[in-house]
């Protein structure tokens, strides 16, 4: 249902931007963690993966917001676009992130993240995605199983 | 000149925010009420306090003050045509404010889409009529006494009808009274199938109204504002999530 959904946002965002970047970025502002994640933000999620799943190029701006992005209300949907991107195209995201160590270095710290359930949640999924583990993994699994209060001491 | 002007002119900045919030809030109170001229006038005091705020360049202030109301969970449709009307009215060349009340006018009119209620499934639902007379037994009986139990009921009854659609109607058609019978009797009335075409008109042209401003900021001069154009646009075409749960 949410690829369904998610299609028919992409063909009606289609009419109103054609250049993916365009859409890519109206995608990743129309959400906010200031809200709570819900079916809506999925659909979201799973519709700008998809665009960057049609445009390649856009991987690295995507990853690039993933490392820059300062600003945790807006790290929400650019997590959940990594790991739903992830979910899609596994081989891609791998043989991309295997020539980046520091981008999975990136998502096993967004693991830990303090301020919000869904960028751990969504950091964990895409990592479990890829083929190599990086030792660090096991720390950040961990803090996820102690429900997330290490960080907190 | 209104008090609430002669303060915005001579307060510090921090008394104008909270004078600015405090009318928000009496906007908030009012949205309840029908139209009328206390709201038309309130709705009027803010926009013009806020005009003055904006030319002053004090931007900063209008947005926190309005940023309080635009996670609202049941925005007041009052502060959507707020923002509205201060899109219309904004230079265009102050983009970060632009932005950023279309951004907030794309969370807002999302909130207010979904409160658009299709009748159409429930006017198909067959079993309507024996409901309603069921509800009014309940009513007579003393064993229903408030909306939400009205709102429950008809949900438990409706065997595989939109169980979430009708009691969203219930709330809202019972929004200016409490009498139950009166409000089983207007949703047959607009279930009857000749349903007013004026139900939630108000709330549709406004939502025309807000796709078409929006959709007027894709070809701005300034990047932000097509970026925050698309995120609203995007909000605004995303599916209600009644949607979703009908399945």
């Amino acid at each position: 249902v949410i690829q369904r959904a998610a299609q028919d946002l992409l063909d009606s965002l289609s009419m109103h931007f054609s250049d993916p970047t365009s859409q890519l970025m109206a995608l990743l502002e129309g959400i906010s963690s200031r809200e709570p994640w819900s079916i809506i933000h999925d659909t979201v999620a799973t519709a700008a993966a998809m665009v960057v799943s049609r445009e390649p190029s856009l991987m690295p701006t995507l990853f690039q917001e993933m490392a820059e992005m300062q600003d945790w209300e807006h790290l929400d949907p650019v997590l959940g676009t990594v790991a739903k991107r992830a979910e899609l195209s596994p081989a891609y995201v791998n043989a991309y992130i295997e020539e980046r160590p520091e981008l999975a270095d990136k998502l096993i710290e967004h693991c830990s993240n303090l301020y919000s359930f869904s960028i751990r949640r969504f950091a964990l999924t895409a990592l479990s995605h890829l083929r190599h583990i990086n030792p660090d993994l096991g720390q950040a699994l961990l803090y996820g199983c102690s429900g997330g209060t290490q960080g907190r001491h | 000149m209104s008090v609430i002007h002669e303060w915005m002119l001579t307060s510090s900045a921090s008394v104008q925010s909270l004078l600015l919030r405090s009318v928000a809030q009496v906007l908030t109170d009012v949205d309840d009420q029908p139209w009328d001229d206390r709201r038309a006038e309130c709705l009027q005091t803010l926009t013009e306090a806020l005009i003055i705020q904006i030319r002053a360049g004090a931007e900063e202030i209008c947005l926190q003050s309005l940023s309080t109301c635009i996670y609202h969970p049941d925005p007041p449709f009052t502060l959507i045509e707020l923002l509205a009307m201060l899109l219309d009215q904004a230079d265009p060349t102050r983009h970060r404010y632009i932005a950023a009340l279309t951004l907030a006018i794309g969370r807002l009119a999302y909130k207010l889409k979904t409160t658009l209620i299709d009748l159409a499934p429930l006017q198909q639902e067959a079993n309507l009529p024996s409901l309603f007379t069921k509800a009014r037994q309940k009513v007579a009986a003393g064993d229903m006494s408030n909306v939400e139990e009205l709102g429950s009921q008809l949900y438990t009854d409706l065997p595989n009808g939109p169980k979430d659609i009708a009691r969203s109607l219930v709330r809202l058609i019972a929004k200016p009274t409490d009498d139950l019978l009166a409000v089983i009797a207007q949703l047959e009335s607009l279930l009857s199938g000749d349903a007013p075409l004026s139900f939630q008109q108000e709330e549709r042209a406004l939502l025309a109204h807000l796709e078409e401003q929006v959709s007027a900021l894709f070809n701005h001069s300034a990047h932000e504002v097509q970026i925050m154009a698309g995120a609203a646009v995007v909000r605004l075409l995303l599916p209600d999530e009644k949607h979703f749960h009908l399945g």
